[in-house]
């Protein structure tokens, strides 16, 4: 009966589990795929999770970071959203020209879950207190590169159609938990994700608009 | 006490002034480039393309604009083509190779000179820059073709657009490409070739075909075209297939293609569809297309990087 009840109670305090999420664009993509089995982004850990990786961490320090990796650089598939391009209500074909802009391997993108920090936007963007310094000593070392080009296409467009141009990719996913410690300390803990793109493959479609 | 002060800051002056004396100057400007495929329409006056390498020192005076006399392209047959700089971008990113920092700088050009109809076309190019101290610099990009074409064809409807891929000797690269074409004309269209602005990839018109299932972007050119197998290294001037497309009609096509040249990865091209209508033999040119997005500096492409080393 205990037991029953402690089960229970660990269901409905994970049902009530909640870790605050601050992330990077992708977790807007439309769908995220593992190549591995059983594969999941931070914003998918359970309390189980947490519960186990933070049981795993070396014990407390004096100051600075201890960290676990728990996902290595994992291969994962994506599809981006459709980005809408062209629509041609009229009668008569028209011709366009549309530029898109692209990233060459578009820049590491990050998540973090409970009290650990990051910057979104400007030079410091990434995670804060040199949490990415640390694991670079753990993680693979990923290259990364984000030299941006911008394509101009010519398109003709029929009569009550549109044009689209769909996203789909490679990346990969490397994640974990991790505490920052002040005076044996310690001060944040929470859940990190980087996400970096390695390839897009764009595609260019035509759709009939409903008439209806 | 006073003396004792004094002493020590003439220590700190003087080890300082020692440190400072062995601190060279970087001496010399390193460049890395990644040779690519360079496939680009010029449909509007703003077109313009970008040729991305690495330095040691993005501050060398070899990637200032105001220190440049002249930018442009030659070629092992002493092709020249003119060019102009746009401007010179210079990242905080850098690739990491052997311990060394190496940052991403980009010139972004455009051709030196206007045509209504003229393909320029380097299987080997160069990029030539000389400086105002009359230093100059010369570095292999990869193979340059560059088509001067603001033609609106008004026969053809382009429906869908995108090419399969696969990893060819370690490298994700385009296998094929498969396009859906509508028929705008009164007349029927016979479609005899597909070309792909590339002379290192072709497409390989024997295996040119219409398709009557879906297929998608990873899908192999052998199963896509019901083979046993697929060589991507083989390739003849056979005579092309000729494939009917009639009036108020679309067609899906699919066409694998040949790696025959050194570059061995092929992301963004334009293609040209050649076709008869009306008796009447004509070219209907699709714009580049980023079809595979990704970096030129990475890992499996790294023993196709070229090194230079110049003075400061």
């Amino acid at each position: 009966m205990k037991k029953i009840i402690m089960i229970s109670l660990l269901m409905f305090i994970s049902c009530f589990y909640y870790q605050n999420i601050k992330a990077s664009d992708y977790l807007t993509y439309q769908e995220i795929v593992f190549d591995i089995d059983g594969g999941e982004l931070l914003e998918d850990f359970s309390y189980q999770d947490y519960e186990k990786y933070y049981g795993r961490l070396q014990k407390r320090r004096f100051w600075g970071w201890i960290t676990l990796v728990s996902y290595d650089a994992e291969e994962v598939t994506f599809t981006k959203e459709t980005l809408y391009i062209i629509e041609n209500q009229g009668d008569t074909a028209i011709t366009q020209t549309f530029s898109v802009k692209t990233e060459e391997q578009v820049k590491k993108q990050y998540s973090v879950t409970g009290s650990l920090g990051m910057n979104i936007s400007g030079k410091e963007y990434g995670f804060k207190l040199g949490l990415e310094e640390e694991l670079k000593y753990s993680i693979t070392a990923t290259k990364t590169s984000s030299v941006e080009e911008e394509f101009e296409i010519k398109v003709y467009v029929d009569p009550m159609t549109k044009l689209i141009v769909q996203i789909q990719g490679e990346g990969k996913v490397s994640s974990g938990v991790a505490k920052y410690y002040r005076f044996w300390k310690n001060v944040k803990k929470g859940g990190w994700e980087i996400f970096v793109v390695t390839t897009e493959y764009y595609s260019l479609q035509k759709i009939r608009i409903d008439e209806t | 006490m006073k003396l004792k002060i004094i002493a020590l800051i003439i220590v700190i002056l003087t080890s300082t002034l020692t440190i400072l004396l062995f601190i060279e100057d970087t001496p010399y400007t390193q460049i890395i480039i990644s040779p690519k495929i360079y496939s680009i329409v010029k449909s509007s006056d703003t077109e313009s393309f970008g040729i991305t390498f690495l330095v040691n020192d993005t501050e060398s005076y070899y990637f200032n604009k105001d220190f440049v006399a002249n930018i442009f392209l030659t070629s092992d047959k002493d092709e020249i083509i003119p060019l102009n700089i746009i401007e010179i971008d210079k990242s905080v990113e850098y690739y990491p190779i052997e311990n060394h920092k190496y940052y991403y700088v980009t010139i972004n050009l455009s051709i030196g000179f206007k045509s209504d109809d003229y393909l320029i076309c380097l299987e080997e190019a160069y990029l030539n820059i000389t400086y105002s101290n009359s230093k100059e610099i010369k570095l292999y990009i990869g193979e340059f073709n560059y088509l001067f074409s603001e033609e609106i064809n008004s026969d053809f409807s382009l429906n869908d657009l995108f090419s399969t891929h696969k990893t060819i000797e370690g490298i994700d690269t385009a296998s094929g490409l498969f396009l859906n074409l509508g028929n705008l004309t009164d007349n029927n269209i016979v479609i005899t070739k597909i070309i792909i602005g590339s002379k290192d990839v072709l497409a390989n018109n024997f295996y040119l075909t219409e398709l009557f299932e879906d297929i998608n972007l990873g899908d192999y050119p052998k199963d896509i075209l019901k083979l046993d197998d697929y060589n991507f290294f083989v390739y003849g001037d056979y005579s092309s297939n000729r494939i009917l497309l009639r009036k108020n009609n679309e067609i899906d096509l699919y066409v694998p293609f040949s790696y025959i040249g050194s570059i061995s990865f092929l992301h963004r091209f334009y293609v040209s569809v050649e076709y008869i209508v009306n008796g009447e033999e004509k070219v209907f040119i699709i714009d580049d297309f980023p079809f595979i997005n990704t970096s030129c500096y990475k890992e499996e492409l790294e023993k196709g990087f070229a090194y230079y080393e110049y003075e400061n």
